[in-house]
């Protein structure tokens, strides 16, 4: 995933609200308008209780204890949620990709497609359990051979995406994207851009982490988006 | 023609496990398996199991001439990951070599060594802990710093992601010159956890990387002409 803070961290005004849609590029509209809808369900009494199944799965609060909050990273107002403590603990990592591979396991996956470089760390475990194949996505020029290459905006000036040509075989393949996070969601975007290009067939995004919006299969690009554990402001 | 063959990764002939060359494939000598009595023919049969799944492994990785820059044959893995045997495959010779061996962490470089890395480690119950380039990692670092053939560079562990008491293998897809991989045993090694081997997919045996290493083991499923 970026590394950029405004992609890849949880932003304490972020958090507050909900999502910065005016600098998303191609998923501007979709993201404006499903946050209010976001913020308008989660308002509504009936949109109190859990709705994923997978709410009341026990390994669950293992994951999430096991994420460590960093705060002021990379700067200041950003309480980023490092990963690396869950990869310390076997069981809890384990606990995370059998998660994904349950939910995925059924559905056909042709491949995954993880995002440079925490994306790396889940996608492949994911990939060989249900024998899809793995595309990494990467930033710019460290594919070698010919590429395509998607620009997606940051909070500061733009970044890029980069996918093999040839990664995607034949149109209509089925591919889940998988990163470590999802905060504004604009690189997911990207990566899904990226897949549509070459025809295939995103069906779904996969992250441990997403800000609170994403509990609810919240939409990106049309594309649901299914994560595991709200991101933190702070460790308990 | 002859010259882009000779880039392809290969399989070590059998003569090359002979003297003064070392194996650079352990199926002549399995860690894990003792040939004795009935085990023998166990070993045979993993032998041939491994030198089928090497050849596949082997011809699955392209190599792209001229990149990043003139004069360089890359030795490109993404070929590998999309043939999702031969990625169970390589992921397999590594875990049936060290699951035994009571490994505690794997280390992956970043950002390749982070594919491979991970399967291991879930697969033998280890830890795993990414090295990354500088600032990447969020809280206490410490930092290694290495040769470039223009500069240096850095890569970064966090502190207390290993302990003295652990046995760690480093892995990477590939060690050229060894710098990266060096770099990386050095970091794990200063705080007091022992290296227990270096795994990579595909070694350039012409950069003599193993001599960066020392006596450090390592392990290696293909070579190939740098």
């Amino acid at each position: 995933m970026g590394e950029e803070a405004s992609f890849n961290a949880v932003s304490v005004m972020e958090a507050a609200t909900n999502a910065k849609p005016a600098k998303e590029n191609g998923c501007a509209p979709a993201v404006a308008e499903e946050a209010a809808e976001a913020v308008a369900a989660v308002v509504a009494p009936e949109a109190a209780a859990p709705v994923a199944a997978a709410a009341a799965d026990p390994r669950l609060q293992g994951i999430s204890d096991a994420i460590r909050v960093v705060p002021h990273f990379p700067k200041q107002g950003i309480m980023f949620n490092d990963i690396t403590t869950l990869l310390l603990r076997p069981g809890v990592f384990k606990d995370a990709v059998d998660l994904f591979v349950e939910r995925y396991r059924g559905m056909r996956i042709d491949a995954v497609a993880g995002i440079e470089a925490r994306g790396f760390i889940f996608g492949p475990a994911i990939a060989l359990a249900i024998g899809a194949k793995f595309i990494p996505l990467r930033k710019p020029r460290k594919l070698p051979g010919e590429v395509i290459s998607e620009k997606y905006v940051l909070e500061y000036g733009t970044d890029c995406l980069e996918m093999h040509v040839g990664a995607i075989e034949r149109p209509g393949e089925r591919v889940l994207i998988v990163d470590d996070l999802v905060a504004t969601g604009g690189t997911l975007c990207a990566g899904i851009r990226l897949l549509e290009r070459a025809e295939a067939d995103v069906v779904e995004c996969a992250c441990l982490i997403g800000l609170p919006k994403f509990k609810d299969f919240y939409k990106l690009n049309g594309k649901p988006v299914y994560v595991l554990v709200e991101s933190r402001e702070s460790d308990k | 023609m002859l010259f882009l063959q000779c880039q392809q990764p290969r399989v070590p002939s059998p003569s090359a496990s002979a003297p003064p060359f070392r194996p650079r494939v352990s199926v002549a000598a399995p860690l894990s398996v003792r040939v004795t009595g009935g085990r023998r023919a166990q070993a045979v049969v993993a032998m041939a199991s491994a030198d089928a799944r090497l050849a596949g492994i082997a011809s699955s990785i392209r190599v792209i001439p001229d990149f990043p820059k003139p004069g360089i044959m890359f030795q490109d893995i993404t070929t590998l990951l999309l043939d999702p045997k031969a990625f169970r495959d390589t992921i397999d010779l590594f875990v049936e070599r060290y699951k035994d061996q009571r490994i505690t962490v794997v280390a992956g470089v970043e950002a390749r060594g982070f594919i491979f890395g991970p399967p291991i480690a879930l697969a033998i119950g280890a830890k795993f802990v990414p090295l990354r380039k500088p600032k990447k990692l969020p809280g206490e670092v410490i930092s290694e710093e290495y040769s470039l053939e223009y500069g240096t560079d850095k890569i970064e562990m966090h502190v207390g992601a290993v302990q003295a008491n652990d046995r760690a293998l480093v892995v990477d897809d590939l060690i050229a010159t060894g710098g990266t991989l060096c770099a990386a045993v050095k970091l794990i090694e200063r705080v007091g956890a022992k290296v227990v081997e270096c795994a990579c997919v595909i070694e350039l045996p012409e950069l003599k990387g193993r001599d960066k290493l020392g006596d450090r083991p390592i392990f290696v499923l293909v070579e190939a002409d740098a």
